[in-house]
């Protein structure tokens, strides 16, 4: 009945690999653009739209990954909301990516010194002005090493999806562990497909960050 | 804009009640739904082995596979194996995401207030598994030992409830893990099926079986109010228990046959 652990079981997890690499795409796209607004609320000179922004970070930072999935899969379900599995992820991800690309950004345009934000108002440059030449440009190299950190967890904490149903690399890792009984080689597989996603992410960082200092 | 944000308001609400108000309409009627749509859903966890598996070719397979293909079959429709973890099983069931559950699915008085079941289709019986060496005769030798289960079935809720004060229970995901805490000795014994068991044994012979703690008998589960389909669905089960067909299928996965399966 036991399987011998075989190519078709590592074939079966690059499947489950590409769910995972198109779920992290997902996230990082919805993601950003949640975020790009949220860090523009944060930063807002009116305090109404600042604090609103605080709260929905503080409230999503305060909350695990896994119960928003599921408020957002089966919590829309129970409200009569027809959800498949990747909408549900979609939206989960993005609301929970946001919240802490928002405060990673917005800690970003707010180290670069102060001294630059005066500079740029001397010269007679409006608000907007500043932030696109100025700021903007200064605050991405600052907010590189973070964000790219961030992405990296983000591909990890796609391996929540399997509570939705979704196929992803740690549960094809799973199916085929308890087809084999060979949790060990099969988790160590999956270790190594993870990686393989991850670290040119991380050197394609570091890369940037040099770009960006010179 | 007040108006356009209030109209905004009013049109999302009534369109979240008026779905609403299509499910309530549906549940009830799943037995039509799946005939008109010529195929059913089955919930099945493919890492329950050997209820739920994969076979060479990654295809679904295993005893809930082969009970949920006998259906499928009677009912003239096709078959769609939804793969879920174990502790989606219920709201899968329960928000529509699948027509029915048939998923190692043991019966308790708990999950019978969320979702219906069939008669039973086999009773498993649950018990401690620890290294041959070990001399585990009753619940009160786990005091103080490491007792591994796996979460969300119906082990843990034996064992949960049954367990003598000072016992360590320790919870795992999948029985894969269960099973491996076991071999590399995390914990001293685990609480599993008879089929779990046989599993083990035809990986190794340094464990053994101890003491059953309980029968547990597995059905399959349907929504609350879909009468129409458990109806059918106990029909079905009487014509394949006595056609023989539930008891090959037990043979060939589990490996043990049941002289009676309850009927309520």
């Amino acid at each position: 009945m036991f399987q011998q652990y075989s190519l078709t079981h590592v074939q079966f997890m690059i499947e489950g690999l590409g769910w995972t690499v198109f779920l992290a795409a997902v996230a990082l796209v919805g993601g950003s653009i949640a975020g790009a607004v949220l860090t523009l609320m944060r930063v807002s000179s009116n305090s109404f739209i600042s604090r609103a922004a605080q709260f929905y970070i503080f409230v999503m930072q305060g909350t695990p990954l896994l119960v928003t999935l599921f408020i957002a899969y089966f919590g829309a379900a129970y409200l009569g909301l027809a959800t498949n599995p990747l909408m549900a992820i979609a939206v989960a991800f993005s609301f929970y990516a946001a919240a802490f690309l928002g405060d990673i950004w917005r800690g970003a345009i707010q180290s670069v010194p102060a001294g630059q934000r005066e500079g740029a108002h001397a010269l007679g440059l409006s608000r907007t002005h500043s932030m696109y030449y100025i700021i903007v440009p200064q605050a991405i190299r600052i907010a590189t090493p973070p964000t790219v950190g961030f992405f990296v967890q983000l591909i990890k904490n796609t391996s929540l999806t399997s509570i939705v149903g979704f196929t992803e690399l740690t549960r094809t890792a799973q199916i085929v562990s308890n087809a084999t009984f060979k949790p060990l080689e099969v988790y160590l597989t999956a270790a190594l497909l993870y990686f393989l996603v991850c670290f040119p992410l991380s050197l394609f960082s570091r890369r940037l960050e040099r770009r960006l200092a010179t | 804009m007040k108006k356009t944000f209030r109209n905004i308001v009013i049109g999302a609400t009534a369109l979240v009640l008026a779905s609403s108000a299509a499910m309530a309409q549906q549940a009830g009627n799943t037995l039509d739904t799946i005939i008109q749509r010529g195929k059913i859903i089955v919930g099945i966890s493919l890492s329950t082995p050997p209820y739920g598996m994969t076979d060479q070719s990654m295809k679904p397979s295993g005893f809930d596979v082969a009970i949920a293909n006998l259906i499928a079959k009677d009912l003239g429709v096709e078959l769609e194996v939804v793969d879920q973890v174990s502790q989606a099983r219920i709201p899968n069931l329960t928000t529509g995401k699948v027509d029915i559950v048939i998923s190692s699915l043991g019966i308790t008085s708990e999950r019978a207030k969320a979702i219906m079941y069939t008669n039973a289709i086999y009773v498993d019986e649950q018990m401690v598994i620890a290294p041959a060496s070990s001399d585990f005769k009753t619940l009160e030798d786990l005091v103080g030992k490491r007792v591994g289960v796996t979460r969300s079935t119906t082990n843990d809720t034996i064992l949960t409830e049954k367990a003598v004060e000072g016992t360590n229970i320790q919870r795992f995901d999948d029985d894969a893990a269960t099973n491996q805490a076991l071999f590399s000795g995390q914990v001293d014994a685990i609480v599993s099926g008879v089929a779990a068991a046989n599993a083990i044994n035809a990986q190794t012979d340094q464990f053994q079986r101890k003491f059953a703690v309980r029968q547990s008998p597995m059905g399959i589960g349907v929504r609350r109010g879909d009468f129409d389909l458990h109806q059918w669905l106990n029909t079905e089960i009487m014509l394949l228990w006595n056609s023989g067909a539930i008891q090959a299928a037990q043979k060939e996965w589990l490996g043990i046959i049941n002289e009676n399966v309850p009927r309520f």
